[in-house]
């Protein structure tokens, strides 16, 4: 069977359909030249040369790939002409780059030019808005309408989110069909916002990394450190993907269901040959179908929930009609291609020499509870994680705003009114950042964001603001009852967590293990804050995006711990690591 | 809820206390309002040095000194090593004024009879290359060293868990009720707790767990803010001081902590641009490297200071068999050990082998 696989292996991991891509440069790989064009990441590049292995993890020397692709997880850190530690997936190549591959840590060498020390800029706006997907470019489109001055603050390097992802400026698409409707809606949007380009400024590749003293936000950009006041503020900062350990997880070629859309759609590289998606929720089903679409082979989609009491929940499903045949016809179109569609089965386990080579699956009840014996492997060289989305409440965590334990969603939400305030006058969320919802909620909260943000910066009137925005809360509430209805159906279980071994690591970042982890929850605590003082979980470059919902899950389904009255880890700044030599410039003088 | 002796406060100094009167045999329980080591001993680089200013009283020289050893010692006795890097510390002057600013220090540390060294900038570069070309001198103490402050208050914990002491977590101590020389009760928010001795250990909640008792004590909070870098493959096992108690460390798993000024602002939490630009500043401009490497967290800390410096070890005037033990200000793991061994044999000999009279209550409540 492997030996079969390897010799399906494609050479050429770039997709080259559609589009046509920027100039070929050259650079260089532990030395070796590599091809390479201009726009790609420097994270597709190593995919498309078929690199799995980017990284020995420092402290377990265990191998690590491409996982997140979107500049999150840390795991893809690669040295770049001397600066180690480089997100290989978020960092674009340029012409002559000498990339390394890391072991551990990477190496400073000061015989190089150091960074350039941070310049400190004041900065004032009417409304800023933090997120540069649906959510946020809608409101930014209805508030400038309006009359408003907005800034969109926005850490990906190109505008749209992780749903209308772009290509990069170099690319040229021949043919738009082919990159999928969310990339001609995304089109719609953006070019709607280049039209108000006067009173919309796009901040890309630019981090608020910390709210200071009088709600004043922190944002590099580059070599800049901007302190900007805004008369109001909307978050509309996305969702990161709900991590799943299994054993064997943090093996290369394991990958989220999102992260291989990275690669996928802004960068037309394929993340693997062979793939298994294991998750749940439809957008399985899409990924499953963009694989199809750039020719690789999808040998399973295994989906977690048992759909069986959909039915319970039709009138509600029936509401967007559009939505489920869509969903049927992709599941259609991949029985059709042989793809084994396993419902109720989880992912038990990812096993492969440095790499991934099999995955091993196990039969679930419609609680997520295992079927002992039914279990199955598959010879793959890829598998993707989609067990849904938590959303991303760093920011309106710092800027003080209460949040509520949503159980449907699984995880903290910010609490809001129906003009999308939080408790914080003149803090407005939208989008999956407020709770997971879909980019067709986002786009409608964004716009009753935008529009009652427009009005607090005193743009509008509130009355303008609530006529404006009344079509768009009665589209919002057959949204979300459809909504609430896949989230019945796709519930995420506590058994969801049942297979991470002692083995199992669990902090991506520090390398700690669950078997750590449960001697800390053992030695008697249920506070996350105490269990990473004691096991270091959290402590690394991510902040703890990708292990707290994991410890948080193990204390409720292991200890007996009621999800909600756990509590969230103390955030600390900086929302991701920020360069010291921001630190370095004439700030003192400034304040 | 009843107990030997009921310890009020789960940092390194109630856990420490919990260890040595655990090991006497004393049955502790101890009453933590939030999670182990949440306060200040959650926020420290954890260095323990043998040093001292012409000001430091002779008591707490001798305290210094046994702490120093006796967490050396007791690791042994823990389950988790501490994680001591013990590679001395050395103290740099950026130019002349600064080089004869740290001189008195430097003659001090020799006078306690530590082999101190006095360092040329070039000779302090050769020593610890991460120093950069603008250290003018530098002197070095061998007696210092640090741990890791997680491991040491959970060590300090579980040995006395061993030893069959409890601790409950969540339990806020509103009031300890008192009648003639003798504990009534310890009211919580989880109900009353009995025992016959209480050692306060609150760290900077101490005086609002007094404030019921009319007892006042001038512990306040000193905010620390603290930069924590990504771990690095540069390695030191020096810990570098520059002039107003600013250092660096570089903990086991590779990352630099970065600290600290004192600030007087009571609990404001977040922290401030000026003053985390201003001290990386400071230490970039000694040790170069610091500015290619990224922050992973700002924190701050509040240490429970004392308006003498010294911290507060001993009996309550009114009632012998109430003890505090805190404010200890910046350095509550350096003396954690002589602490908790001075509190256990207070309380199960009535006498310490080192004389704490300069730490008494009594000093402020005269």
């Amino acid at each position: 069977m492997n030996k079969m696989s390897e010799t399906k292996e494609i050479k050429n991991y770039r997709i080259e359909s559609g589009i046509r891509r920027g100039k070929e440069i050259k650079i260089t790989i532990d030395g070796k030249p590599a091809r390479a064009y201009e726009g790609e990441t420097i994270g597709a590049v190593l995919a498309a040369a078929g690199y799995r292995k980017i990284r020995r993890a420092p402290q377990r020397k265990d191998p690590r790939g491409l996982y997140c692709c979107m500049g999150s997880c840390y795991g893809c850190l690669v040295t770049v002409d001397g600066q180690p530690n480089v997100r290989a997936c978020v960092t674009r190549v340029e012409p002559g780059q000498k990339i390394e591959l890391q072991d551990g840590f990477g190496w400073i060498d000061m015989d190089m030019p150091g960074p350039k020390p941070g310049r400190l800029i004041h900065q004032q706006t009417e409304l800023v808005i933090i997120g540069g997907g649906p959510a946020g470019l809608s409101a930014a489109v209805v508030a400038a309408k309006m009359g408003a001055h907005v800034l969109v603050i926005d850490e990906n390097l190109l505008s749209g989110g992780q749903i209308y992802r772009q290509l990069p400026q170099p690319f040229q698409v021949d043919n738009p069909a082919a990159l999928g409707i969310d990339y001609a809606d995304g089109q719609a949007l953006l070019s709607q916002v280049e039209q108000l380009s006067n009173r919309i400024t796009i901040c890309n590749d630019a981090l608020v990394w910390a709210v200071f003293d009088s709600r004043q936000l922190a944002i590099t950009r580059g070599s800049e450190l901007v302190l900007l006041e805004a008369k109001a503020i909307i978050a509309a900062t996305g969702a990161n993907e709900r991590p799943v350990p299994v054993p064997g997880w943090t093996l290369p070629g394991v990958m989220t269901a999102g992260g291989a859309q990275v690669l996928m759609k802004s960068q037309r590289v394929r993340p693997g040959t062979r793939v298994l998606l294991a998750g749940t929720g439809p957008l399985q089903l899409v990924v499953a179908n963009q694989m199809l679409d750039a020719g690789m082979d999808v040998v399973a989609v295994a989906e977690s929930a048992s759909t069986r009491s959909a039915w319970r929940y039709l009138p509600d499903l029936i509401r967007q009609p559009g939505l489920i045949k869509q969903g049927l016809s992709y599941m259609y179109r991949l029985r059709k291609t042989g793809v084994q569609m396993l419902q109720p089965w989880v992912l038990q386990a990812v096993e492969g020499d440095h790499q991934v080579q099999r995955a091993v699956l196990g039969k679930v009840d419609s609680q997520c509870r295992s079927i002992p014996g039914y279990t199955t492997a598959v010879d793959v060289d890829t598998v993707c994680l989609g067990y849904g989305l938590i959303p991303s409440v760093w920011l309106t965590t710092m800027l003080g705003c209460r949040h509520v334990y949503n159980p449907m969603v699984g995880g903290w939400v910010p609490y809001y009114n129906e003009h999308m305030q939080t408790d914080q006058t003149g803090v407005f969320v939208a989008g999956d950042g407020a709770g997971i919802a879909g980019v067709l909620v986002a786009r409608r909260q964004g716009t009753i964001a935008g529009l009652y943000a427009a009005a607090h910066a005193g743009v509008i009137s509130t009355e303008q603001a609530a006529r404006a925005a009344h079509v768009e809360r009665r589209a919002l509430t057959s949204l979300r009852k459809f909504r609430r209805a896949m989230d019945h159906v796709y519930r995420i279980y506590p058994e969801l967590y049942a297979n991470i071994s002692d083995e199992t690591i669990v902090c991506r970042c520090e390398g700690i293990t669950a078997g750590e982890i449960r001697n800390a929850v053992r030695a008697g605590t249920l506070n996350l804050n105490d269990i990473k003082k004691r096991t270091r979980t959290g402590m690394g470059y991510c902040q703890g995006t990708h292990c707290t919902p994991v410890v948080a899950a193990m204390l409720a389904r292991e200890f007996g711990a009621k999800t909600e009255d756990i509590e969230l880890m103390t955030t600390r700044p900086p929302a991701r690591p920020i360069p010291l030599s921001l630190l370095m410039g004439d700030v003192k003088g400034n304040i | 809820m009843s107990a030997d002796v009921i310890i009020i406060g789960g940092g390194v100094i109630g856990t420490a206390c919990a260890y040595f009167l655990a090991r006497r045999g004393v049955k502790v329980l101890l009453l933590e309002r939030n999670h182990l080591g949440s306060g200040a001993s959650g926020a420290t680089a954890a260095i323990v040095s043998i040093s001292g200013t012409s000001g430091t009283p002779e008591a707490l020289r001798r305290l210094n000194i046994e702490s120093y050893h006796l967490i050396l010692d007791i690791e042994q006795d823990f389950d988790q090593p501490l994680e001591v890097i013990q590679g001395g510390a050395l103290y740099a002057a950026m130019n002349e004024q600064e080089a004869r600013g740290i001189r008195p220090a430097y003659e001090e540390v020799c006078e306690m009879g530590i082999d101190a060294q006095w360092m040329k900038g070039s000779e302090a570069r050769h020593f610890e290359p991460l120093l950069g070309p603008n250290v003018e001198a530098a002197f070095y103490n061998p007696a210092s060293y640090h741990v890791n402050p997680f491991r040491l208050y959970e060590g300090y914990l579980n040995a006395a868990l061993r030893r069959g002491s409890r601790i409950e977590y969540g339990v806020q101590v509103r009031e300890v009720k008192l009648k003639d020389d003798a504990i009534d009760r310890i009211i919580t928010n989880k109900g009353d707790y009995h025992a016959d001795w209480v050692v306060l250990a609150g760290g900077v909640h101490t005086p609002e767990i007094l404030s019921p008792l009319e007892i006042e004590i001038p512990i306040v909070p000193a905010r620390g803010q603290v930069i924590l870098t990504e771990a690095c493959s540069v390695k030191t096992e020096h810990i570098i001081s520059f002039l107003d108690h600013l250092y660096i460390k570089q903990t086991a798993s590779g990352n630099f902590y970065l600290g600290s000024h004192t600030e007087f602002v009571g609990f404001e939490n977040r922290i401030t641009l000026e003053k985390i630009a201003n001290f990386a500043q400071v230490l970039a401009y000694g040790v170069p490297l610091l500015a290619r490497l990224r922050a992973l967290r700002f924190f701050v800390g509040f240490r429970p200071i004392c308006e003498d410096n010294l911290p507060i070890i001993g009996p309550l005037p009114a009632c012998s068999k109430l003890v505090i033990a805190s404010g200890h200000g910046r350095t509550g793991v350096r003396y954690s050990a002589s602490t908790g061994k001075a509190v256990s044999e207070l309380i199960v000999d009535g006498k310490t082998e080192h004389p704490i009279d300069a730490f008494r209550v009594e000093r402020f409540t005269k």
